[in-house]
């Protein structure tokens, strides 16, 4: 067993944190007040071939394996202050992935070499307003007519909606069967007509990723559009849950490292009664416990994604890393507030936007309820 | 223990808590039935690929692949097949 990461992988993760250091961290403060994208910034993403990350060599993408994306996303997350267009950017990631894995030729070759470059961008709709969780209770249909399929519903919530040129969209086609075979996916591009997008939603946190409902009114697509085959949506849901609950996750740990050695310098530079608050064992063991979780989440992200790059099924540690990872991140920058009293509070030290970012994370991607039944299902309970 | 007698007591036990062998057809439509859901169908993966030391593909990942005891049965010994030829 080997827990070193590789020299070139070493000299990715750093050129990373210095790239996004240098380049990703102006006026975040301000987009994320105007709830703004920030396009310059995604530029710079694509001009680092970052767009295409984990996508194929031979459309233009960098091919990185599972544990190579898990380490670039990871210090993205570390040295970007700007969490909401990493997260934009691991939606696009994830999106783009299941057209290479499960499109036709004609469909990587029309939309891969343009995602790659970051100049598609890529989204999956997938949430309803009444099935968030329950995702395969989804009212959207796809009705069979003789040119493709018709489309009739809403999608919410979906990241990456304003801005993409092409959405994922899971949607009905039996609704006679079972949750299996009961959906297929659809790649739906934005000039479709019948297709519309809302307004971007204001959030409490990530407010410079966009999220909007998109809406489907006898939106025509072609048959071409299937993505897959007809029926086979939700296993395709279940395949992209693993990578999802895995990339999106690498960019969280970043985060946590960051709102830690934040809580570390800070603890030893503020002194209170004559001493660093870090020699008062309850500030100490506040840190202690995010090195701890740290070092864990670490620990079985890294295993999902070399489960992933062996071939192997990542259901149950890409589930255990969701919830361990989510959970303790918003634990820890709620600690950090505490840790940095009133000043972590005030929008300057920029700790109080990590903890509005963290907030959604035990609900996205699954929430940690869903996990639980995930993880208990798959260890036969 | 043929493929289909191992599937069937996976199912028996793992999806349907412990029900009798005799109440599972070869042919019943497990999918329709919901004795095969969303998440069933992952401890199912997870038993196939470690038992039989097969893996399924993006390929493979149909519905029609998982409707019944003797489709499933079916799927997995062409697996083990073409891994036995390589």
């Amino acid at each position: 067993m080997d827990f070193s990461l590789s020299d070139t992988q070493s000299r990715f993760r750093d050129s990373l944190v210095e790239f996004a250091r240098r380049e990703l961290n102006h006026d975040v403060a301000k987009d994320d007040t105007e709830s703004r994208f920030s396009w310059p910034r995604w530029q710079k993403l694509s001009s680092m071939g970052l767009t295409g990350l984990c996508l194929p060599e031979s459309y233009g993408g960098q091919g990185a394996d599972m544990v190579t994306t898990t380490v670039g996303l990871e210090a993205l997350g570390y040295a970007c202050r700007d969490s909401g267009i990493i997260h934009a950017l691991i939606t696009h990631l994830l999106s783009a992935l299941q057209i290479a894995k499960f499109g036709t030729d004609r469909q990587r070759e029309t939309y891969l070499p343009g995602a790659c470059r970051g100049e598609i961008v890529c989204a999956q709709a997938i949430t309803e307003a009444e099935s968030g969780s329950d995702a395969m209770a989804m009212k959207t249909k796809a009705e069979k007519i003789d040119t493709g399929y018709r489309l009739n519903g809403s999608k919410m919530f979906i990241s990456n909606g304003p801005i993409a040129d092409v959405a994922l969209v899971l949607a009905v086609t039996d609704p006679g069967r079972k949750s299996l075979g009961r959906v297929s996916s659809f790649v739906v591009e934005k000039g479709y007509k019948g297709f519309a997008c809302g307004k971007p939603f204001e959030k409490m946190g990530l407010r410079t990723l966009m999220n909007s409902e998109l809406v489907f009114e006898d939106c025509l697509v072609p048959t071409s559009a299937i993505l897959g085959r007809e029926g086979q949506g939700m296993m395709m849901f279940n395949e992209g849950m693993q990578y999802e609950r895995t990339l999106l996750f690498a960019c969280h740990l970043g985060v946590q490292r960051r709102v830690q050695e934040s809580c570390i310098r800070y603890a030893r530079e503020r002194r209170q009664g004559g001493q660093p608050i870090a020699k008062y064992q309850l500030v100490a063991e506040k840190i202690t416990r995010m090195i701890v979780n740290l070092e864990l989440g670490r620990l079985i992200l890294y295993k999902s994604a070399w489960l992933i790059d062996q071939q192997k099924r990542s259901n149950l540690e890409s589930s255990i890393a969701k919830l361990f990872i989510s959970e303790n991140l918003k634990l820890a920058c709620l600690d950090a507030i505490q840790i940095h009293g009133a000043y972590g509070y005030m929008k300057e030290f920029e700790i109080e936007r990590d903890l509005r970012d963290s907030i959604a994370s035990t609900i996205y991607s699954g929430t940690s309820e869903i996990q639980k039944i995930i993880i208990s299902t798959l260890s036969g309970l | 223990m043929d493929v289909e007698c191992s599937v069937k007591q996976f199912i028996a036990k793992e999806l349907l808590n412990n029900c009798a062998l005799t109440e599972i057809g070869e042919n019943q439509p497990l999918i329709e039935q919901g004795i095969i859901d969303s998440l069933g169908i992952l401890a199912l993966l997870s038993f196939i690929e470690d038992t039989y030391a097969v893996r399924i593909g993006d390929d493979d990942l149909i519905p029609e692949n998982f409707e019944t005891l003797v489709a499933i049965s079916a799927m997995i010994r062409s697996k083990i097949s073409a891994r036995q030829v390589a």
